[in-house]
């Protein structure tokens, strides 16, 4: 055990390190790969910090999704500044010359407000006591009426429910904000990356199986291990997103009314649970009857898992895509990188 | 030194980071890495209050907010991402001309250009 | 059995570290690409190796295995598809 202390202090200084660079340096495909590396030092960390849950959804989401829609941006917001170094490079700035730096107060007034938030997060840090159990002793107390035998599970579906929902109803805004700035609805109009690669082709159709696979089987795993509808969604998102890339039908082939279905899905089932339990006699708002808890999450689960993965996948090929015809050019050489 | 105080220190750290990198950085995509810093910190000094009893049986409810967090951020990065495409269609320049307030002659002429 | 995997998980941090520094020494992409999949591929095989000797049982020594084989697919195809890439690359670059 004397080799955890160097392992967190390595950890640490990675991802200080690796911030600090990615913010600093003037190259933004730096900054996205840098960026990348950020989230699978972060999925460490939660290793490290039994957080098992965690790191499976930060492997999916930090390296795979995000960095695809920071590639995709920065391909169509900075076309010129690709692998290439002829990108416009920034002029540094020096606090001690003013000449050079014409926002030298903004970066000092900058410097005085992070260093007192600082302060202020390390005087709360370090007031907390040491030890201390939080809630996991009545979480675990009341774990035997829950439905499920997994903690952060049973956290998740069933004594926070309403985070759950709320947090679908988040992702549902979140799409239709990104519909919003658009020119035009729906993915169903976003053309398939193309040209078709056949070793990319033949990639994700070996893999796309597996991929279905471990969603159900994460899907599964929550009632009693590390998973659940998070994860799973997660990795169906990115199932959804590869066989878009790949050329092969995804999102964008769906029917209309498919899709809708699958977006408003796990919302809309959490709404019927919540009305359903207002207005029974002598039911308590968003708690299950305790004979039905473990197929009622099981149920709200799955059906939360597809509309997670689909709105995330939808969002992200969306992102991906870009303007199409607007941006014309641009977009169309994203597509073609991606379909490499 | 706890493995708690470890990782708050650090948590502390990148937020404080990320702050500094949202005020000062320009363009508006390293914006959105500097934000998506910040919730990083803000995971791992949750994760690690988490851990206070040294794993023995880590509290799962910050556990669960975390989850929801990563997929909240997620969704909102790709949010913050489309806006970026559409202010750069808008206005056809570099959006980190855009967000700079103290060169507002550049700011100007380049806005009245295509 | 215990020596045995320390010494194939060494084995394996070897090889990664060798394929690092190909990755930051070589001069040219191809070269790069290469020290990078062929040292990385063998040294997550060594590691896997590491972890089926200390398995719990044959099911866990499978999927470890199954892990590996999954890591070898993809980074062959990846390795094939940045190579198509940096091949076009050159092409408009030299016309």
């Amino acid at each position: 055990m004397s080799l955890a202390p160097i392992f967190d202090i390595l950890l640490i200084t990675a991802l200080l390190l690796v911030s600090w660079r990615l913010l600093g340096n003037s190259d933004l495909f730096q900054a996205a790969v840098l960026f990348i590396s950020f989230g699978l030092f972060l999925s460490l960390a939660w290793v490290r910090l039994q957080a098992p849950d965690i790191a499976l959804a930060e492997a999916a989401v930090g390296a795979g999704l995000t960095g695809a829609l920071l590639f995709a941006t920065l391909k169509i917001v900075e076309p010129k500044q690709g692998r290439s170094k002829n990108g416009a490079q920034p002029k540094s700035c020096r606090l001690d010359r003013a000449a050079e730096c014409p926002g030298r107060m903004h970066y000092i007034l900058a410097s005085i407000f992070v260093l007192g938030l600082a302060g202020l997060l390390l005087t709360a840090v370090f007031s907390l006591p040491d030890t201390a159990n939080g809630l996991a002793g009545l979480t675990s107390g009341f774990l035997a009426q829950s439905g499920v035998e997994h903690p952060v599970t049973a956290v998740l579906l069933n004594f926070r429910l309403y985070d759950t929902w709320l947090e679908l109803g988040v992702l549902l805004l979140a799409l239709l904000g990104v519909l919003g700035t658009r020119d035009r609805l729906g993915p169903q109009n976003v053309t398939a990356a193309q040209p078709p690669n056949p070793v990319l082709s033949w990639l994700v159709r070996g893999l796309a199986p597996f991929m279905l696979l471990a969603t159900v089987y994460l899907l599964w795993l929550g009632d009693h291990a590390p998973g659940g509808a998070f994860q799973a969604g997660v990795v169906l998102a990115a199932t959804l997103v590869l066989l878009w890339l790949a050329g092969l039908g995804s999102v964008v082939r769906m029917p209309r009314h498919a899709w809708l279905f699958s977006l408003v899905a796990g919302f809309s089932a959490m709404l019927v649970l919540a009305l359903c339990t207002t207005l029974a006699p002598d039911a308590v708002a968003l708690a299950y009857p305790q004979s039905w808890a473990k197929a009622l999450i099981l149920l709200l689960e799955s059906v939360a898992t597809i509309s997670i993965g689909v709105i995330l996948a939808s969002l992200t090929v969306l992102v991906l895509a870009g303007e199409g015809e607007a941006n014309g050019a641009g977009a169309a050489e994203t597509d073609g990188k991606n379909g490499m | 030194m706890t493995t708690f105080h470890l990782y708050s220190f650090a948590a502390m750290l990148l937020a404080a980071l990320g702050v500094y990198g949202l005020i000062t950085r320009r363009h508006l995509l390293r914006k959105v890495m500097a934000l998506n810093i910040i919730a990083g910190g803000a995971f791992l000094l949750l994760i690690s209050t988490a851990y206070r009893n040294q794993g023995a049986f880590p509290d799962p409810v910050p556990h669960a907010m975390v989850l929801t967090g990563i997929v909240v951020a997620i969704s909102a990065t790709g949010f913050a991402l489309a806006l970026i495409q559409r202010i750069q269609k808008q206005l056809g320049q570099r959006p980190d001309q855009e967000a700079g307030d103290e060169n507002p002659d550049q700011t100007e002429t380049s806005r009245s250009g295509p | 059995m215990h020596i045995l995997a320390v010494l194939l998980c060494l084995a394996g941090a070897f090889f990664f570290l060798a394929g690092t520094a190909g990755l930051l020494r070589f001069p040219d992409s191809p070269s790069r690409l290469h020290a990078l999949t062929k040292a990385d591929n063998l040294g997550l095989g060594l590691i896997v190796l590491a972890l089926v000797v200390t398995s719990s049982s044959l099911a866990v020594a499978l999927k470890v295995i199954l892990v590996w084989l999954l890591a070898l697919a993809a980074s062959t195809s990846i390795c094939f598809l940045l190579g198509q890439s940096m091949l076009r690359q050159d092409q408009r670059q030299d016309q």
